[in-house]
Parts: C-alpha cells; structure tokens; sequence
C-alpha cells in the first residue's frame, strides 16, 4: 500500500520534497509535462537519490485520441501518434506497433514498471473497449521479453462503465486471464470539480473490481488520478494510487487533454482527516479555527503543529508546496493505519470509522453554523459508507 | 442416451487380439471392458454413436457425422499429448467405429487404472482425511492445468470420472470428447439432470454464450473438495428428488452451507480454498492453475 506523486505541471521541486520525506513512496511520469530530454533526466537522478522509490511513466498513449489536444510536449514522443481515429486502431499490426513503441520508449529508463499503451473507453460493451483489450493483448506479449521490467496494463475507463455490474464482471472475467503483473487504471470521473463525491453504486463496483483483482487474483493494482478515494480502493485491495499536486492533478476528468479556456486558479484548500474531506482554508478552517474547533479539524501531521500554533501566519503562507506535501502525508498516515491488517474487512473498518467520526465532526460544525460550499460538505461520506457497506454485504466481508 | 449393450464375446469378436476380458462396468454413457491389450492392461469404452433413444416419447436420433468423428480424433489427440500422470493414458486400440447390429459405435482404449472410482470410495469412506483431500485437489488441478496448456477444459468432472489408484494417486478420465457436446445440448434441454450436479453456474447459463475457461473446471472439482470434506455434496441432498430447475437454481444462486460446520477440524486455508473454488463468478476464483497448486502444496507441507 503506497501513496504515489501523479506527476504534472509546475513540479518544481515536489517529487524531491515528497521522496525525502516519505510521504510519497513512488512516482508516475507525466510525458505531456515534460520533454523528452528532461523526462530522461528526471527519471535517472530521481532513481539514483531515492533507489527504493518505485518510478513508473504513464505514457499517455489514450491522448491520441482526443481532437483537438492538449498534449503539451506529447508530440515530441517517438510512440506518441495524434491524431488517431477508430480507422486507424483497426489493423492488428498497428496495434502491435503502437503497443511495442510505447513500452520500447519506457524500457530504456530506469523504471520499475512498463505501463502500456491503451485508449479510453466509456463502457464495457463499447468497439474501444475491445480496441483498449488487443492493445493489452498485444503488450502482454511483447512484455515476455523484459521481466525484469514487469508490466502492467493500462485501462482508462469512464467512471459510468461501472454502474453496469454485469458487463463489468464478464471484462473482470477477460481481464483475470492475463498473465501480468498487474493494472494501471485511471477512472475518468464525469464531474469537472474537484470533489470527493461518487455514485454509491459505481463505488460499490469499483470496490469489487478493486477487491477482485488485487486481492483475490493477486494482480498489483495502482490508480492514477486518485484522491482521497483512494484510501478505501487501497483498503480494498489496490496497492497504490497517485495523487498530484494541482486539484485537477488529483482526478481525472474526461477533458482534462482538450484544450480549455477555464484558467483561473482554484482556491487553496485544506485536507482534513477528521473530516474525510479538503476544505478551503479561507473561509472554511478559518471559520473553524474562529470558532475555536481547530484542533479538531487537524490532520496531525508536521504542518498541522505549525498551523496549530500560529493559524494566521502558517495559513498565510499555505503555499502550494505545502499544500500538496500536507495533502500526501494525511494520505500515507492512513495507509500506515490499514498496512496492519492483511485483511480487507479490517482495513475498511478503518476507513468507516473515520468515516463515521467525520460525519459526528461534520454535525457538530454545522451546529456551530460553519458553512461548507457544496464540495467541502459531508455529502460523500454517506455515499462512501454506503458503498462500503453494499461491497461487504456482497461479497461476506 | 443409451449405453451401449454389448457382450464380453462381441468384444473378443470386434478385437481379436485382446485378452482376458472382464465383465463391463457401465457408466452413464459408456459400457467400459477391462482386458489385457499385448500385456498391458487396458479398458476399452464403446460408447453409442447416436442419442436420443432412451426418450421413447423423443423421436429424435442425431448421428455420428463425419466431422464430429474429426473433431473427436482431435481431442484423442490432445490427450495423447498429455504428460501429467494425473490425465489418463489412451491405450493402444486407437479411436474407432463400429457396428454392433443397427447400432453405431464409437470406440477407444485407455490404460487400465487398478483402483477405486472417487464416487465408490466416497461411499466406502463418507470423509477423506485432510492430507488427502488437499492431495485430490493438487493432482486434478494439475490435470486440469495440464489440459489448459491445450486450451481444453474437461467439463465433467465428477466423482464418477475420477479414479484412485491402489497406491493413493488420482487420476482424471471421461474427458469431455466432442461426441459429447451434442449430449451437452440435450442437458441444456433439461432431459439429464444427473451430470447437471458438477457443472459451475457459466456453464448451465449456455445462452450467455459465454467462452469456458479452466475456471469452469475449477468450480466442478471445488464441488468434489466439498464433498470429499463435508460427506455431501455442497447444494442438494441426494435423497430429495430435485428437477433439473432446481438444481440449476442452487447451482447459480445457492451459497454452500459453511464448510466448518461438516468439518470443524478443516484448516481455514483449506476451507478459503474451497470456498474460493465454489465462487459464482470465474474471476472470484483462481486466476491461474498454478497459484491454486501453490496454495495446495503449501497447506500440504503444514499438515
Ligand atoms: N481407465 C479406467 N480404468 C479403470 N476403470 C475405469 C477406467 N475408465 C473408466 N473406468 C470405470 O468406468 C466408469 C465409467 O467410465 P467413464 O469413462 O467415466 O464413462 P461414462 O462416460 O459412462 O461416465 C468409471 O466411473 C470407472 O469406474
Ligand atoms: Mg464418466
């Protein structure tokens, strides 16, 4: 169980930060973010200062097939190929040269994984969910060749595929008889905000698609794009997911690639354990500091000492820096909470009794008359532990 | 379907060349002749090439056609090639058909396993122990995992098709040959019930058309484990008259009683191992053959 950086824009000097102080145990490349000179850079003295950090590049193949795109340094890669259409996905010996590119770009590097080349796809009955399946045919074959490089392959999938549960056990069932090493999936989420929120129903499958696979058929499964949400899919059975820095870093919507004219900048927020949620830190926690709640609110990491000492200069210099390694240590606190227990049903325990505290902290507030925008609010938490519930009822856990 | 009804001289007369031939034991399908093939001792099976007689009120009659003849020389084939010790070895008569009065035949031979059938030595023992139900589960799925490396599944496995030899050792026969899916199209129907017991719930949902896999297999030998531990079988009561409907009911729907129950002593590895087994879904059980031998080996060397 592991809490990996989701590389992108503006990195600055937060995949250093974040490796030294083990908040994050590994990191998946953003190729779009970088050219491929520096990529190749990064990647080897990240290797050489932080050996036991698990190194991974998501090469972004699924772009290709958003018109027009935002691909940023994309094009300058030697697999990369935009536009493609269905036309071109047909014949097998493309597929099998697009697979092959993409890993042969990644097997140069000092990386821990191949991820492979895939396309996105909105449901599991649709033409491009079979187009994303050969590509995984196709990558698993050629991967044989490099073990020492296990792969894993890469799905993208719209979060409403998982309302069907039928068709996604008979994919469960195609997918369970790949010899791989695991998955690299990156559920793309229908709402454009960042939020916490899911439909009780696709959480209830993605935690049996999760359990299924990681747990029962052993695969190692890592998410992209995964915030909070990610702490229940660990304790359901996947062993990492990654989280970057920018809100739109730490989900994945189905735009994120098309070119957008929304530029202003989110507000900061604040992420609370006690409240299973990120808050804005003006005027969210600040209401709750005023009301003299705070320590209640903390996350009770390095950060929150100094916040707890000084509220208004330490919010003052909240910096986005500051944000993001506060953000990844909550999360990794967590996961060093479940890494206790083998079992999944021990591990949900922990995140449903964080839930339910949340919620006790969350009326509590309320009461005092703190106000919470609509994504800062307790709404996830009942569609969370519903979720949760529906998962364990089905399958006895 | 009828068994085919022949006599000890009709396969001294089909086979010249055979000795000391025994009396049959007849299977649900087969009439099967243990004898001796140039020393060695062999069975023989016949079994008849067209179905449908024994449904007086049926007037249908399928034969064998050149091409189910092909694709049965095809999967004799693929037995040949097995290695496992756990996969029965084909004789030296090689596939054949035959006439006996108005009836076609179809024939093979297989080695002669001196032994028990599971189903007989489940009745003379209620419970295997432990040690040996853990070695039952390693040695058909190592067959099952052997029949895999051809793409084949065997699609009945049962009691009946497992046979133990005098020193301990499993061996899996009655290999679903091709000849076998028209038979499997007249179970869907409804009109057998008794081979509907073993089957796992993908493969009694056949309009789903949905491609088997050795889960499918997985799932019938969970049944076998279960009885072997329990002493019954994990969904019905052999005592009550069940339809056809009900048994493919409980076959989808049913959850087993729990394993402790019928065998406190059972370890928990064993029972998750059944349990896991007996998923309703392929991909809740093992996704390859050899984690699940793992598992096996593993709980063996505890015991
Ligand atoms: N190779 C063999 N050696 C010893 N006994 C056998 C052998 N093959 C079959 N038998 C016996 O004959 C029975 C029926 O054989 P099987 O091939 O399963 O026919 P059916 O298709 O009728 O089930 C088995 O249950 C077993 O008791
Ligand atoms: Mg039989």
């Amino acid at each position: 169980m592991k809490i990996f950086a989701q590389h992108g824009y503006g990195r600055t000097t937060k995949l250093e930060q974040g490796l030294a102080q083990n908040c994050i145990q590994g990191v998946i490349f953003s190729p779009k973010d970088e050219s491929p000179t520096d990529l190749t850079n990064l990647v080897i003295n990240l290797r050489k200062e932080h050996p036991d950090a698990e190194l991974m590049i998501d090469p972004q193949f699924y772009v290709s097939t958003t018109v027009p795109a935002k691909d940023g340094h994309l094009p300058t890669y030697p697999y990369y190929r935009s536009p493609l259409s269905r036309k071109d996905l047909l014949p097998a010996r493309n597929l099998t040269k697009f697979a092959r590119q993409t890993m042969d770009f990644q097997r140069m590097l000092p990386v821990d994984h191949l991820l492979s080349a895939t396309v996105p796809f909105d449901d599991f009955t649709d033409p491009w969910c079979q187009t994303a399946l050969s590509l995984a045919q196709e990558s698993l074959e050629y991967g044989y060749k490099f073990p020492q490089k296990p792969l894993l392959l890469s799905f993208v999938i719209d979060e409403s595929a998982f309302r069907h549960q039928s068709a996604m056990k008979e994919f469960l069932d195609m997918i369970t008889l790949f010899d791989v090493a695991g998955f690299y999936f990156i559920i793309k989420r229908r709402d454009a905000y960042y939020s916490q929120q899911i439909e009780t129903n696709t959480f209830e499958n993605l935690l049996y698609f999760t359990h299924t696979l990681g747990s029962l058929n052993r695969y190692k499964i890592v998410y992209g794009y995964t915030d909070l949400l990610g702490l229940p899919l660990q304790a359901a059975g996947a062993s990492a997911t990654a989280c970057g820095w920018y809100q739109s870093q730490r989900f994945f919507y189905a735009d994120k690639f098309r070119p957008s004219t929304r530029g202003s900048r989110p507000r900061p927020r604040y992420t609370s354990l006690p409240l299973m949620n990120s808050v804005l830190l003006v005027p969210e926690l600040s209401a709750i500091e005023h009301q003299g709640k705070l320590q209640r609110a903390l996350s009770d990491t390095e950060v929150d000492a100094h916040l707890a000492e000084d509220f208004s200069n330490s919010s003052a210099e909240w910096s986005l820096s500051t944000s993001t390694m506060h953000h990844w240590s909550c999360m990794s606190k967590v996961i060093q909470r479940m890494k206790r227990f083998d079992d999944a049903g021990e591990r949900l325990d922990v995140v449903q009794t964080m839930i339910s505290r949340a919620g006790a902290l969350y009326d509590q507030l309320l009461e005092e008359g703190i106000q919470f925008e609509y994504r800062s609010g307790n709404s996830h938490l009942a569609q969370w532990n519903i979720g949760i519930e529906n998962f364990r009822t089905q399958m006895r856990l | 379907m009828n068994v085919p009804e022949l006599s000890v001289d009709d396969v001294a007369c089909l086979f010249p060349s055979t000795q000391n031939i025994q009396d049959p034991i007849k299977g649900g399908q087969k009439i099967v002749f243990p004898c001796q093939v140039n020393n060695r001792p062999t069975v023989i099976k016949f079994l008849s090439a067209s179905i449908g007689t024994v449904f007086d009120d049926l007037a249908f009659e399928v034969n064998v056609s050149e091409e189910v003849m092909a694709r049965t020389q095809r999967e004799v084939d693929i037995i040949a090639r097995c290695r496992s010790p756990h996969v029965i070895k084909l004789g030296q008569i090689p596939l054949g058909s035959a006439k006996h009065g108005s009836h076609d035949l179809i024939y093979f031979s297989e080695e002669y396993i001196e032994g028990t059938s599971l189903k007989d030595y489940f009745r003379q023992e209620q419970k295997l122990s432990l040690e040996e139900v853990c070695r039952l589960g390693l040695e058909i799925t190592r067959a099952i995992a052997e029949l895999w490396r051809f793409g084949k599944i065997h699609r009945d496995i049962k009691p009946g098709n497992i046979m133990r030899r005098e020193n301990g050792q499993f061996v899996l026969l009655d290999m679903g040959l091709a000849f076998d899916v028209m038979v499997e199209s007249l179970t869907m129907t409804g009109l057998i019930s008794g081979t509907a017991m073993y089957m796992s719930p993908e493969q009694t949902e056949s309009y789903r058309k949905r491609q088997l896999d050795f889960r499918s297999d997985m799932f019938s030998l969970g049944i076998v484990l279960y009885e072997a531990l329990a002493g019954r079988h994990p969904f019905f009561d052999p005592k009550q008259r069940l339809s056809h409907c009900d048994i493919l009911q409980a076959i989808l729907y049913d959850d087993p009683e729990p394993l402790e129950i019928h065998r406190r002593e059972a370890p928990d590895e064993l029972i998750d191992i059944v349990n896991r087994l007996l998923g309703k879904e392929p991909h809740l059980r093992f996704r390859s053959c050899n984690q699940l031998i793992q598992r096996f080996e593993n709980l063996l060397e505890k015991l």
